[in-house]
């Protein structure tokens, strides 16, 4: 274990790698802060630069844009008071009346430095936890297979925001997409009109980038003419270490551990991640807490709460990605297709055929934990001063990366076209109130949900019982029925109550 | 008076259309085997759109609407306006090549997407417009070895 990770520190800390992955983090945590920005823009952004790129460092470079990416939305959650990403949401109520105080330097330092305890933290639970899953996992079969994707399906679909109508016609609707093309075991062509192009299916990169940032831009259009700039504090940084005194940190040692597990439970748990743990770990900071009265007034305990947890969910998504090949968000997905790119599936067998690539990402994900404490703190400055960007310029130069890097996926139009149609997509869904989520996680595991289906039914002469005697399927399918049927149940009563109240 | 809730009645219908153009399209997939093929995994998800339209379409026949009255306009000239220029940089971006053609995107977009209250400065648009479409051009071709478009200006 101790040389895959001396050689996976060897292998990001070559100059070039070491230097891309110190912009990845700068860019990251200007995307993080930049409202309207996103990680998967981000991500997207950068995919090209990684193409020519050994698999390990590219990967790296890209790890170094999520982990800042998920910090940086603190910037302007404290400075604007607008959270950067949903995962920020929670630092807003306490960090801009911490400001307002005039203990901006102390609201920043806090939030930054419990960034870091949170992915340090999520990043051992990483280390330890995956190869144990990865041993366990690489025993399944099909049927195992198809129950987990099955199982996380229903997870994500009934766990995203709002109807719970539109959340499932939002994952069908991806599944349908990945229909598209050669279908597996038979090799019959679906949905394809004929056409070549079609045959491969959509690229997952160009469905994350229409989705997220074609659909940003033109919504962006809608109010654009009567954008007012939002005014950014002036903080003063001159201050003793990172704002904050040892006997504070020391009263957050609790608050702080108990936000990094439920940071990393829910960054484990496909559907929801740092956009829900932050404040999920908010809550029962407060609600823990001898003195919640003084929540939302400025206490650095609510900072404490969001930054640790969100940052924490960075390592727990990355757990079932890289053991099942399980994309738990959007930005997870998009690594997944930047793995695919590199031509390395994740799953068990990365941990069997890849250890020192997984050993790499190991050490990558220390290594942008510290370039971001460094980075966010010294480069506050130049970061507040990005916030003053107006949105109408940068957003339309995002576009152009975003579609260039689509574009040079395999250097032909139809990507670029296939881009501009998840765009429209995304735009309805904006629209319509229809979570995105659901749409991209139905895309990725509708394939592997079908193929293992499929290779389960073959190996079991067409059985359909072998999903239910197999322990471990049967166990996931079990759960997914018991979960799908509470979900309905609580559905009803809160339909009766709302029926109620409107004829009361 | 009971009124029906347009919006979630048209959201069931719009889920009924999708799936019947999936379903004729499924049915026209030639399968090889019997039994399970490729065609039950989309008969599954018509089944499943289906039942979540017909549960919509009731949802909007017996649920009151709630009038709201949203405050924020959009602004759908603007809207029309990038879209229709997102389009025809997608359109022109094989033909006419990488440089010319996101240097016309972005110095239209400036302009579209202004804000009403700030000095339009056309000179400082086309200068960011050049340098980022020829930074990127540059960067990709030179450092990653992709290359973009040439279009028109094949060779320079």
């Amino acid at each position: 274990m101790l040389e895959l990770f001396i050689g996976g520190f060897q292998n990001i800390l070559s100059p070039w790698c070491l230097l891309l992955m110190i912009l990845g983090t700068f860019v990251g945590i200007i995307f993080g802060a930049i409202p309207g920005l996103s990680s998967v823009m981000a991500i997207a952004l950068f995919l090209p630069v990684t193409y020519g790129m050994d698999p390990g460092q590219g990967i790296a470079v890209l790890i170094a844009l999520y982990i800042g990416s998920v910090s940086g939305g603190l910037i302007s959650a404290i400075l604007l008071k607008i959270p950067g990403t949903p995962s920020s949401i929670a630092t807003c109520f306490d960090g801009h009346p911490l400001v307002e105080k005039g203990e901006g330097a102390k609201a920043l330092g806090v939030g930054i430095f419990f960034s870091f305890i949170g992915t340090m933290i999520s990043i051992v639970a990483l280390i330890f936890i995956s190869p144990t899953i990865a041993k366990v996992a690489i025993k399944f079969g099909p049927h195992e297979f198809f129950s987990i994707a099955f199982f996380s399906l229903t997870l994500i679909i009934t766990l995203s925001t709002g109807s719970m109508v539109k959340g499932l016609f939002s994952g069908v609707l991806g599944i349908m997409f990945s229909t598209v093309g050669i279908a597996p075991i038979e090799g019959v062509q679906r949905y394809t009109f004929g056409t070549v192009a079609l045959s491969d299916g959509f690229n997952i990169l160009t469905v994350m980038i229409g989705l997220f940032a074609v659909s940003e831009v033109i919504k962006v259009a809608e109010h654009s003419k009567y954008i007012v700039e939002e005014e950014v504090v002036e903080i003063n940084l001159k201050v003793k270490g990172m704002g904050f005194s040892l006997k504070e940190l020391k009263s957050q040692t609790i608050n702080a551990v108990r936000s990094a597990l439920i940071g990393l439970g829910i960054g484990i748990l496909p559907g929801i991640g740092s956009g829900t743990s932050n404040l999920v770990a908010y809550t029962v900071a407060k609600n823990q807490s001898k003195n919640p009265e003084k929540y939302g007034k400025g206490c650095i305990d609510g900072i404490v709460a969001s930054e640790t947890s969100n940052n924490a969910s960075v390592g727990g998504a990355l757990i079932p990605l890289m053991t099942l090949g399980i994309p738990g968000d959007g930005v997870t997905a998009l690594l997944l297709g930047a793995f695919m790119v590199h031509g390395i599936s994740p799953g068990p067998l990365l941990f069997r055929n890849y250890g020192d690539l997984v050993y790499t990402i190991f050490a990558a994900c220390i290594v942008a934990s510290i370039l971001m404490v460094i980075l966010e703190w010294y480069g506050l400055r130049i970061f507040a001063k990005v916030l003053k960007i107006p949105k109408h310029i940068l957003l339309p130069i995002v576009f152009v990366l975003c579609v260039v890097g689509a574009f040079a996926l395999s250097n032909r139009i139809f990507d670029v076209f296939s881009v501009i149609i998840f765009g429209i997509i995304g735009y309805l869904f904006m629209k319509l109130s229809i979570p995105q989520a659901p749409f991209v996680i139905g895309f990725v595991l509708g394939g592997m949900t079908e193929t293992n289906f499929r290779r389960a039914l073959m190996l079991g002469d067409s059985d359909y019982t072998v999903f239910l005697t197999n322990p471990i399927s049967g166990l996931f399918i079990g759960i997914t029925i018991l979960f799908i049927g509470s979900i309905l149940i609580k559905n009803i009563k809160s339909n009766k109550k709302e029926e109620c109240s409107i004829y009361e | 008076m009971k009124i029906k809730n347009r919006s979630e009645l048209n959201f069931g219908i719009l889920i009924w259309i999708v799936n019947l153009l999936y379903l004729f399209l499924t049915v026209k997939i030639k399968v090889r085997s019997e039994g399970v093929s490729s065609r039950t995994i989309p008969y599954i998800l018509c089944l499943i759109l289906g039942v979540l339209g017909a549960v919509q379409i009731f949802k909007g026949l017996n649920m009151e609407s709630k009038i709201i009255k949203k405050n924020e306009s959009v602004d759908k000239k603007t809207v029309l306006k990038v879209s229709l220029l997102i389009l025809g940089y997608i359109l022109i971006f094989e033909y006419i090549g990488f440089l010319l053609s996101t240097i016309n995107f972005l110095f239209f977009m400036f302009l579209i997407l202004s804000p009403e209250n700030q000095k339009i400065n056309k000179k400082r648009y086309l200068f960011i417009s050049s340098i980022i479409s020829l930074s990127v051009y540059i960067f990709f071709k030179y450092s990653l070895d992709i290359m973009l478009p040439e279009g028109i200006l094949g060779g320079i």
